[in-house]
C-alpha cells in the first residue's frame, strides 16, 4: 500500500506521552522536544513511560480502536484546496502534493485537532487560498457579505422602479397620453377560454 | 504545404473580415447598395476560406504533419482517429481557429436567412460580426497560430515560427518519436461533443448582439432586431444549454470527484452568458408584446455577449486556474481590450440613443401581478446570480489580491451559501409567471389559477415525507421546484383536454397540435419541465450524496446506503491500443445479496504525456433511483493488490439531470420551431395595413 494501508492512529493523552518519549512510534509528532540533561531525561521518561502504560491499560476498548478514517480526512479535505491544483477540491485531487497534504490531515486530526483547527493552521501557513471561504475575518465579509449588499442594492432599485411604474401609471391617468394605454382588461386577458381560443385557432402566445 | 494553405486562407478570411467591416460602413454611410452588396460577399469569402483553413488543419492532424506544431503537441501516433479529429479544438491556437470558423458561420448564415427583410440592418450587422471576426483572426495569426511550424535555426535550438530565416525542418522521426499527444483528460467522447457546442453558444449570441447593435447604430429601434435574431437567440441558448450539461456529464465521468458541477471558475465563465442570456430570452417578450423595457433589453443583450467575451478572456488567458482553461496565452491583453472597447462603445450607443428618447417604452407597468411586472422580478433574480456568481469566481479573488494583497478561492461553499435563495426565487417566477395575463392580474385570480399546482406539490411532498424525507430543506426545495413543474404541466393538460374535447384528438395529437399551434407557449413549458426535472436532479444529488473511502482487501466487502461493494480483484498494467497503461479493479456491487452489476473503476497512465498524465476513470451503476459511483483511490504496490483504497459515492436522482437536458432540448427545439416570426402586434398592424 503506497499510502492508505497506514498504522492505526489514536489521539489519546498516553499514546501521546509514548509518542513523546519513543518519537519513532507511531505518527511524526511536529512540536520539537525540550532539551533536558540524560539523567533527569531518563528519570522523567520512566515515570511518563508508566503513567502512560496505566492509562493505555485503563483505556477502554472502542477508544483504542478510534481510528482516523479516510472518511473524516475527507471531510476536512473537501472543504479545502491545494494551491498547486486546478480549483480541485483537496480530498478528489489525486496528485502526489494533495495525498501528501491529505496524510497531514489525517495526523493532526490523530493529534486531536479539530476541522477547524486544521484549516486555521494550513491557512496560517499556506494563506487563504487553502480554504473555499477565508478564515480572515476582513476577506470572508469580503467575499460572503458583498453579494448580499449587492442584491440589496438590487432590491432598493427594484423597489425604486416599481414606485417610478406606480407614478407613472398614475400620471397616465391624469391624462399624459404616452403612458395612458389602458392595461388589458383582466377577464379578458387571463380567462382560460381566452387563452385556449388563441391557441386552437392559432394565435402567438406567452 | 499544409501550412502554408493555411496560413494563406486564414490570412485571406482575415482581409476579408476586415474589407467587409469597412465596406459596409462605407456602404451604409454613402448609401451605395453595390458596396453593401460587396460587404456582404466578403462575408461569405471569409467563411470559405476559414472552413478550408480549419479542414486544412485536420487532414494535417489526420496525416500526422508533426512539423506543424500543434499537431506535435495535440496528437501522437498512438492516438485513435477520432481523438484527432476532436484534437483541432484541443488546445488553444486549434481552438481558436474553430472558434473563428464558427463565428464566420454565423455571420453568413445570418447575412444569408435576414438580407431581403432586414436590409436597414444589414450593413450593421456585417460591420459588427466582421469586427468581432477580425478581432479573433489577428489573434490566430499573429499571437497564437496553429500553423507555427517546428525549425531547426543553427544547429539546436528548435523554433516554433512560420518561416524563420535560415531555419531547417527537424526529420519527421525526431517529431513523430517525441509527439506530446492530446491532453488526457480531452480524451473522452463527451470532449467530442462539449466544446464545439459550448462554442456554439457562445458565437452564437453574437448574432443578437450585432443586431441590437445594427439597431442603435441605424436608427431602426422597432422590433425587427428581436424578430431577426430571436431564433438566433434561442439556438445560441440552446447550445449554450447543451454545452454546460455536456461539461457535466464530462467532468462527472472524466475528473472522478462524484460530482458534476464544481462552481470552477470556468465553469461559472460559461454559465455566467447562460443566465444573461435566459434573462434577454425571457425579457424580449415583454418588448415584442408591450413595447417596453426597450433600454433593458438591449443592455441584457449587450451583458450576454459581454459575457461571452469576458469568460473568453477568463478561459484563454491564464486569468483564472483551473482544469477546464487553456495554458496561459499571450492574448490575455488584446482579449481584456477588445472586451473593454466593446462594452464601452455598446453602452455609449445605448445611451445615446436613451438620451434621445428613441428608447421610451411604450406602455407603463400597471400592475404589480401582471406578467410583466414577474418577468423583471425574473430579471432582477437573474441579475442577482449574475452578480453573486461573478463576485464569487472573479470579483473577490482579483479584489483581494489587487488591494488585499491576498490570494483567496471562493468555493463551494460560498456558492452553496449565496445561490440557493436565489434559484428557489427562480423556480417561484417560473410557477407564478406563466399563470399572470400581460396588462393586468389580480392577486386573487392568480392564487385561483395557482391553486391546483399547488395542491398536486403539496400531495407531491406528502408522496415524498411518506417515502422517508424528512429535512425541512429538502422538503422546502422539492416543494417549490415541484410547484413550477406541475404549472408547466396543468396549463398544458388544460389546454390538451379543451382540444381532445373541442376536436375529438387524441392526447397525443392534440399535444403535437398545441406544439404546432402555439410553440413558443408550450415549448416554453416543455422547457420549464426541463429545467423542474434538472432541478429534482441537482436537488436530490446535492442533498442526499453520500460518501465513503474504505480499504478493501481482495474479498472483502464495504456497505453503503444498502449496497454492498465487494472487491473482487485487480488488473495491473493493461496496455490498451492507444498506449496508455490502465490499472483496473473489479468491484461487485450488491443489494440484500443479490448481485446487481460488476464495476471496473481504473487509472490511466499516458507515459508519452508531460504535465498531467493521469487519470482516475470512474466506474458507475446508473439507475433512475441513483448512482453507485466507484472511484480507484490507491492500490498495494504488489502485482495482485491484495489491498486497494475504494471511494464510493451514492448520488440519488443524477440521472434526472440528464434526462432533464433532454426534456428541455425537446422544449427549445419546439419553441424555435414556430413558423410564425412575426409576433400578434406587428402581425396585426400588417393586417390593418393591408386592409387599408
Amino acid at each position: 500500500m503506497s499510502v492508505h494501508n497506514r498504522q492505526i492512529q489514536v489521539f489519546s493523552p498516553p499514546l501521546y506521552l509514548l509518542r513523546r518519549l519513543c518519537p519513532s512510534v507511531g505518527v511524526r509528532v511536529t512540536a520539537p522536544l525540550p532539551r533536558i540533561s540524560v539523567s533527569r531525561e531518563i528519570i522523567s521518561r520512566s515515570v511518563l513511560l508508566l503513567i502512560a502504560f496505566a492509562f493505555v491499560l485503563a483505556m477502554p476498548a472502542s477508544a483504542q480502536e478510534s481510528a482516523i478514517t479516510d472518511d473524516q480526512v475527507n471531510a476536512v479535505a473537501s472543504e479545502m484546496y491545494c494551491p498547486v491544483c486546478e480549483n480541485i477540491p483537496l480530498d478528489a485531487c489525486a496528485t502526489q502534493a494533495c495525498t501528501e497534504w491529505r496524510e497531514e490531515i489525517r495526523d493532526m486530526l490523530g493529534q486531536g485537532y479539530s476541522s477547524d483547527e486544521v484549516k486555521a493552521d494550513f491557512v496560517r501557513r499556506f494563506g487563504d487560498r487553502v480554504v473555499g471561504t477565508p478564515l480572515d475575518p476582513t476577506l470572508r465579509a469580503l467575499s460572503v457579505v458583498t453579494p448580499y449588499v449587492l442584491a440589496g442594492l438590487a432590491l432598493i432599485a427594484a423597489v425604486w422602479t416599481v414606485m417610478r411604474w406606480r407614478m407613472g401609471v398614475k400620471t397616465s391617468a391624469a391624462g399624459v397620453p404616452e403612458l395612458a394605454t389602458p392595461p388589458v382588461p383582466e377577464a379578458e386577458s387571463d380567462s382560460l377560454r381566452a387563452r385556449l381560443e388563441r391557441d386552437v385557432a392559432g394565435g402567438t402566445g406567452l | 504545404m499544409l501550412a502554408e494553405i493555411g496560413v494563406t486562407t486564414t490570412f485571406l478570411a482575415f482581409v476579408a473580415a476586415l474589407y467587409a467591416l469597412g465596406a459596409s460602413l462605407w456602404g451604409a454611410r454613402t448609401r451605395s447598395e453595390g458596396t453593401v452588396l460587396s460587404a456582404r460577399n466578403a462575408v461569405f469569402l471569409a467563411f470559405a476560406l476559414l472552413l478550408t483553413a480549419c479542414v486544412v488543419l485536420m487532414i494535417a492532424l489526420v496525416r500526422e504533419d508533426y512539423q506543424i506544431s500543434y499537431v506535435w503537441s495535440v496528437s501522437n501516433p498512438s492516438m485513435p482517429l477520432f481523438f484527432r479529429i476532436t484534437a483541432l479544438w484541443g488546445s488553444q491556437a486549434g481552438s481558436l481557429l474553430f472558434w473563428s470558423f464558427l463565428l464566420s458561420a454565423f455571420a453568413a448564415g445570418a447575412v444569408w436567412l435576414n438580407w431581403h427583410n432586414n436590409r436597414r440592418l444589414m450593413p450593421y450587422v456585417i460591420a459588427y460580426t466582421m469586427a468581432t471576426l477580425a478581432f479573433f483572426l489577428f489573434l490566430s495569426i499573429f499571437i497564437e497560430n496553429p500553423f507555427n511550424r517546428y525549425w531547426f535555426v543553427g544547429t539546436e535550438t528548435l523554433e516554433t515560427a512560420l518561416i524563420p530565416a535560415g531555419g531547417v525542418a527537424p526529420g519527421d522521426a525526431l517529431l513523430r518519436d517525441s509527439a506530446n499527444g492530446l491532453n488526457p483528460l480531452l480524451r473522452h467522447f463527451g470532449m467530442a461533443i462539449h466544446p464545439p457546442m459550448l462554442y456554439l453558444g457562445f458565437v452564437g449570441f453574437l448574432v443578437p448582439f450585432a443586431f441590437a447593435m445594427a439597431a442603435l447604430a441605424s436608427g431602426d429601434l422597432s422590433t425587427n432586431w428581436i424578430r431577426a435574431s430571436r431564433r438566433w437567440a434561442l439556438a445560441a441558448w440552446l447550445f449554450l444549454s447543451l454545452g454546460l450539461i455536456l461539461g457535466g456529464r464530462w467532468a462527472y465521468d472524466v475528473l472522478g470527484w462524484g460530482g458534476y458541477w464544481g462552481w470552477d471558475p470556468v465553469e461559472n465563465a460559461a454559465f455566467l452568458p447562460w443566465l444573461m442570456g435566459t434573462a434577454f430570452l425571457h425579457s424580449v417578450m415583454i418588448q415584442e408584446k408591450r413595447g417596453m423595457l426597450k433600454t433593458w433589453n438591449m443592455f441584457l443583450v449587450i451583458g450576454t455577449f459581454s459575457a461571452v467575451i469576458f469568460g473568453t478572456f477568463a478561459t484563454r488567458s491564464g486569468l483564472v486556474e483551473s482544469v477546464h482553461s487553456f495554458a496561459r496565452s499571450e492574448i490575455g491583453f488584446p482579449m481584456f481590450a477588445f472586451w473593454f472597447g466593446m462594452t464601452i462603445v455598446s453602452v455609449w450607443l445605448i445611451l445615446w440613443r436613451r438620451n434621445r428618447g428613441e428608447l421610451r417604452d411604450e406602455h407603463a407597468f400597471a400592475n404589480i401581478f401582471s406578467r410583466e411586472s414577474l418577468f423583471v422580478l425574473n430579471n432582477l433574480v437573474f441579475g442577482a446570480l449574475f452578480i453573486a456568481i461573478f463576485w464569487g469566481s472573479f470579483g473577490a479573488p482579483i479584489v483581494s489580491e489587487l488591494f488585499l494583497n491576498s490570494n483567496i478561492t471562493l468555493g463551494t461553499e460560498y456558492f452553496q451559501r449565496v445561490t440557493p435563495p436565489l434559484f428557489a426565487a427562480l423556480f417561484i417566477l417560473m410557477g407564478i409567471a406563466p399563470l399572470s395575463a400581460w396588462g393586468a392580474t389580480s392577486l386573487r385570480r392568480l392564487g385561483m389559477s395557482a391553486l391546483v399546482p399547488l395542491i398536486l406539490a403539496v400531495a407531491s411532498l406528502i408522496v415524498f415525507a411518506l417515502m422517508g424525507m424528512a429535512e425541512p430543506i429538502a422538503l422546502i426545495g422539492y416543494g417549490i421546484i415541484c410547484f413550477s413543474g406541475w404549472v408547466a404541466i396543468y396549463e398544458t393538460y388544460r389546454a390538451l383536454m379543451a382540444r381532445v374535447r373541442q376536436h375529438g384528438e387524441n392526447p397525443l395529437q392534440a399535444f403535437f397540435a398545441l406544439l404546432q399551434r402555439n410553440p413558443r407557449r408550450y415549448g416554453g413549458y416543455l422547457i420549464h419541465l426541463g429545467v423542474t426535472v434538472i432541478g429534482l436532479g441537482a436537488l436530490g444529488s446535492t442533498l442526499f450524496q453520500q460518501e465513503t473511502q474504505q480499504t478493501m482487501s481482495v474479498g472483502q466487502s464495504m456497505e453503503i446506503a444498502g449496497y454492498t461493494i465487494r472487491y473482487d480483484g485487480f488488473a495491473p498494467n493493461q496496455v490498451a491500443e492507444d498506449g496508455r497503461i490502465m490499472d483496473i479493479a473489479t468491484l461487485t456491487v450488491l443489494r440484500d445479496g443479490q448481485e446487481l452489476q460488476t464495476l471496473r473503476p481504473r487509472r490511466d497512465f499516458f507515459p508519452n504525456v508531460e504535465g498531467m498524465n493521469s487519470m482516475t476513470i470512474a466506474a458507475s451503476r446508473s439507475t433512475l433511483q441513483d448512482d453507485v459511483y466507484t472511484i480507484l483511490v490507491d492500490w498495494e504496490q504488489t502485482p495482485s493488490a491484495q489491498a486497494a483504497t475504494f471511494k464510493v459515492y451514492i448520488n440519488p436522482l443524477v440521472n434526472l439531470i440528464w434526462w432533464g437536458g433532454f426534456v428541455l432540448i425537446a422544449g427549445t427545439l419546439a419553441a424555435t420551431w414556430s413558423g410564425d416570426t412575426l409576433p400578434a402586434r406587428s402581425r396585426k398592424s400588417l393586417m390593418v395595413g393591408a386592409t387599408a
